[in-house]
């Protein structure tokens, strides 16, 4: 007797437990949704958290990918028709490279339906516009400002940058604030092996895009950005920096750079990291002609993969990460939202460790994208980068360089068929 | 029935029984073969005349991609740079490997663990290996540059960092990685070569160098047709090594045919164009390969000993 008891109570136990995942699996939606470094952001997993206490019936599977690997593994997996509902959009070029593929949901339905109201997202979200329909839901955007090591200015002696400074004017700071020679040295400011560091700040003083084909307005930036690198030494060289594969985030922390222009993602990382610099930000510096506070600005959206059979569901989430709720989470974690309310920013600015008076540095001007959303993204991207290394490494003049960036996007967009 | 008539069945079905054995122990590796070797080939032999970006429907586009090539300056500058690449390192491997097999082909105490030392580039894995030899070539705090300036040279090349440099950096390092495994063919090579013939040599008077040129090249040539066969397949294959130390740069330096194909096909989707590319890699590959074999007759001696 006893021991048939033994036997009977886990099977009960088992049966019973059975039926409740059963019970439980059969109105729950599953939705598998890709994102980059997903282990390293804790914040979405906060935001996944919420949502899925607030719609219990939808249980969220994250695909996580390595940031670098991004663009390429995922587009192999939508060619390859795997099964992800929700993928996050790194940037346009892999926005339009989604688009002209029809991976991408179409939105406004949805948008209608909920009544959400998109002129809280900022004027950059036209980019993300296809004939009139909105095709990613924007949940992050980025601007870029200027941090500063206020340590290095108070040891030189110089004022903290402003928010009108001028991209001159902030030669000469760096020039100031340069010393020390070798693993010692401390850089005035740096500039990373991006082509965006040099090429983006320049766009807000044209009506040209860089997809357009006409580089000459480049001009200036390169001349700053070299004088700085060759004359000054006030920066770390191009080539130092491609060959040493040294990081923006670990050089800045480390309290060897007294400027650096950067995309506010980084204000999250300076938040978290363990480091001892004492920084500030500021608006970013403006070419002379335009207005302090004009700068770029990045849109990180979600898309619904056009192939989910789940997209009520997956529409849930991108709302609700692109929505209030998702954008206040986000917003405590330093990380800067695409929703910008009043309320939102409060809960940005006063996040611990954020600093004194960077509220004001969030205020833009005009704003411009790093590279518009357009078929030759991609091409276009590669070759201006391929030039900009020439160019920084002094392989080939300036002139030399921009002729070449013309003549190659005229080839590019010739070529295309 | 004759006992002679049963012998004959008896070997008949041995033999059948023989080949089958034979046709299972090939089978997994033609199948290998057929499925991921010989389908992709004629796959892409196929996409070369059709543009297709992998998810729109393709569309037959006859010889376009191949009119293309003529015009694009990307796909000039890698054919011309995969020829640098080729041209340089190929000899400069072979001598390598020769000198070193000669060097190893001696009794002496400890050779084993030479010959260990000389192969181990060769199972090291090349990212690993392209990654170190980056720091190596470091423009300011490398250990190359740093000794280039320490024995006086002033202005040393800027390695991976220079248009000028970028290829004969990764040359350098490839050459220094493969050369253990052509050592190796090297060494077996110089030891199927008879004794007598060098102790015939030394009774005649020759003297080291005669014989190593009237000995040791001629009765090594099948090997060293087989060595340089392999090399310049292998040498216009080359891609990890430049995604990994250069990227293709400085510019467009050591944009090598596979890189440019993994650029068109990869991050512009254009997989026919890619394939149109492949091909004529392919077609390149063939001919450099035919005509080594044609010229084979001219410098291999094979000696029936």
């Amino acid at each position: 007797m006893k021991k048939r008891l033994s036997l009977v109570l886990p099977v009960c136990l088992l049966v019973v437990l059975s039926l409740f995942t059963l019970h439980v699996g059969a109105q729950q939606t599953t939705i598998r949704f890709a994102v980059w470094d997903f282990s390293m952001s804790p914040e979405y997993q906060l935001v996944i958290d919420d949502f899925e206490a607030e719609y219990p019936d939808i249980k969220v599977e994250v695909i996580d990918i390595a940031a670098a690997e991004y663009p390429d593994k995922m587009t192999v997996m939508l060619a390859a028709g795997e099964e992800v509902d929700v993928f996050a959009v790194k940037d346009f070029a892999s926005y339009s490279n989604y688009l002209h593929r029809n991976y991408l949901t179409p939105l406004n339905s949805y948008i209608e339906a909920d009544g959400v109201d998109l002129s809280q997202y900022g004027s950059a979200i036209e980019y993300v516009m296809h004939e009139g329909q909105l095709m990613g839901f924007p949940y992050r955007s980025d601007i870029y400002v200027l941090y500063y090591n206020k340590d290095i200015f108070d040891r030189a002696g110089v004022p903290y940058p402003s928010n009108e400074m001028t991209w001159p004017e902030f030669r000469e700071v760096a020039k100031k604030l340069t010393s020390g020679e070798g693993n010692e040295k401390i850089y005035g400011a740096y500039f990373h092996s991006w082509r965006s560091q040099i090429q983006c700040p320049i766009l807000l003083t044209t009506d040209l895009t860089l997809v357009d084909g006409d580089y000459e307005f480049l001009r200036p930036a390169y001349e700053l950005a070299l004088a700085m690198q060759n004359e000054d030494k006030s920066v770390m060289s191009f080539a130092e920096i491609r060959t040493s594969n040294t990081h923006y985030r670990g050089l800045f922390e480390s309290g060897r750079v007294g400027m650096l222009w950067m995309g506010t993602w980084f204000i999250g990382s300076l938040l978290i990291d363990e480091h001892d610099v004492n920084w500030g930000i500021a608006k970013s510096p403006h070419w002379p002609g335009t207005n302090p506070g004009s700068t770029v600005e990045g849109l990180t959206t979600l898309a619904i993969n056009s192939k989910s059979k789940k997209k009520d569901a997956a529409w849930k989430l991108v709302s609700y990460f692109g929505g209030e709720k998702g954008a206040k989470i986000f917003a405590s974690r330093g990380v800067l939202p695409a929703l910008r309310t009043p309320e939102v920013l409060e809960i940005y600015t006063s996040a611990p460790g954020f600093p004194e008076g960077g509220a004001e540095a969030l205020m833009t001007a005009e704003t411009t994208v790093e590279l518009p959303p357009s078929v030759y993204s991609n091409a276009i991207d590669k070759m201006l980068s391929e030039e900009h290394s020439m160019i920084m490494t002094g392989q080939i003049s300036l002139d030399a360089g921009l002729k070449n960036m013309a003549e190659r996007a005229k080839e590019i967009k010739e070529e295309w068929w | 029935m004759s006992t002679a008539n049963i012998a004959k069945r008896k070997s008949r079905s041995l033999r059948q029984a023989r080949r089958l054995t034979a046709y299972a122990f090939l089978l997994p590796n033609i199948l290998g073969f057929v499925t991921l070797t010989l389908i992709p080939i004629v796959a892409a032999f196929g996409l070369s005349f059709l543009d297709w970006d992998f998810a729109n429907p393709a569309k037959f586009v006859g010889l376009r991609n191949f009119m293309r090539l003529a015009r694009d300056s990307g796909f000039k500058i890698s054919l011309k740079n995969t020829i640098y690449y080729s041209a340089v390192s190929v000899p400069l491997t072979i001598v390598f490997a020769l000198f070193l097999a000669a060097l190893l082909n001696q009794r002496v105490r400890g050779i084993k663990f030479f010959r260990t030392i000389y192969f181990f580039p060769e199972i090291s894995s090349i990212i690993a290996v392209a990654v170190v030899w980056n720091m190596l070539y470091h423009p300011t705090m490398g250990p190359i540059n740093s000794f280039l300036r320490s024995i006086g040279i002033d202005n040393p090349p800027g390695w991976t960092a220079s248009v000028k440099w970028a290829m004969p950096a990764v040359i350098l390092m490839s050459v220094w990685k493969q050369v253990g495994y052509y050592t190796v063919i090297f060494l077996a090579g110089l030891q199927g070569i008879p004794e007598q013939l060098y102790e015939a040599a030394t009774i005649d008077g020759a003297n080291s160098w005669q014989k190593f040129r009237y000995i040791t090249l001629p009765m090594l040539s099948p090997t060293t047709f087989l060595v340089s066969i392999l090399l310049v397949i292998n040498s216009f294959k080359v891609f990890d090594q430049i995604v990994i130390m250069t990227d293709g740069g400085p510019g467009r330096a050591t944009n090598v045919l596979v890189y440019y194909i993994y650029y068109q096909a990869f991050l512009l989707f254009r997989f026919g164009y890619a394939s149109a590319i492949a091909t004529v890699l392919f077609a390149l590959v063939l001919i450099v390969t035919i005509v080594q074999f044609r010229m084979e007759k001219k410098w291999v001696h094979y000696t029936m000993m």
